[in-house]
């Protein structure tokens, strides 16, 4: 059996997937920096260490799950059917990384609000009077 | 009938090997700050910590890749490299980048409670 177009497919997909993974990671936290410095007060040091280790963990995450899916199965062999499964994994992925994109902004915002919370002074309470 | 394991056990060790490392230089140069933040009085044992976190998680990370060789079917033509190759990848990225995140969630909790007290 003539298996170039499954070796074709391959060639599309695994270049799209990653840059589509590095664009969007790389637009993320680029912009997540100042969340970081919001969350640890300020401190460049730890704030930026984070960012870091975050991004690492989404360009894992994501490479993963675009290796996992590549696998094309193509029953008549014909280019239709190529472009059709490539289509289908390209816009799969693109919704999963939409979705990564959100769970990890709900994220920042989730630290964000935290870290106020854990900033905000005790008020004393009026003692209370009893009859 | 061509057997095309070799190949593919020369890329995967290859590529797995190649971003282990990278994986573990990021986390050892960013790690140090949360280390050093736990004992802040004593850096030099702090950096000495993380240095060996380091290479045990070289040695479990190399292990289980070197392990899982043993576990792969006859590859007979190259999609199918293609496939087994991407497939072996995502699984140990996969758990990797779990790791990763566990690791993040515990060192982040031990800061927060480290400020707090």
């Amino acid at each position: 059996m003539d298996t170039t177009k499954i070796l074709i497919g391959y060639a599309v997909y695994l270049p799209i997937a990653l840059l589509l993974t590095l664009y969007v990671s790389r637009t993320l936290f680029r912009n997540s920096k100042i969340y970081m410095l919001d969350i640890f007060k300020g401190r460049e040091e730890i704030a930026f260490a984070t960012n870091k280790l975050f991004e690492t963990g989404f360009y894992l995450l994501n490479l993963g799950f675009a290796l996992m899916i590549l696998k094309i199965n193509l029953y008549n062999n014909n280019y239709q059917e190529l472009v059709e499964a490539l289509s289908y994994k390209v816009g799969s992925f693109s919704i999963y990384l939409g979705l990564m994109l959100f769970i990890n902004l709900y994220f920042f915002f989730r630290g964000k609000r935290k870290a106020k919370e854990g900033l905000k002074p005790v008020v004393p309470q009026p003692p209370r009077i009893t009859a | 009938m061509q057997n095309l394991n070799l190949i593919g056990y020369t890329i995967f060790v290859g590529l797995m090997v190649f971003i282990i490392v990278v994986v573990g230089k990021i986390c050892y140069k960013n790690g140090n700050v949360f280390v050093a933040e736990l004992i802040p009085s004593q850096l030099e044992l702090c950096r000495k910590i993380n240095k060996t976190l380091l290479i045990g998680y070289y040695l479990v990370n190399i292990g289980y890749c070197a392990v899982n060789l043993s576990f792969w079917q006859t590859i007979n033509s190259p999609p199918m490299l293609v496939e087994v190759i991407a497939m072996k990848m995502a699984g140990i990225i996969i758990i990797l980048s779990a790791l990763h995140y566990l690791n993040i969630y515990v060192i982040y909790n031990l800061h927060r409670k480290n400020v707090l007290l």
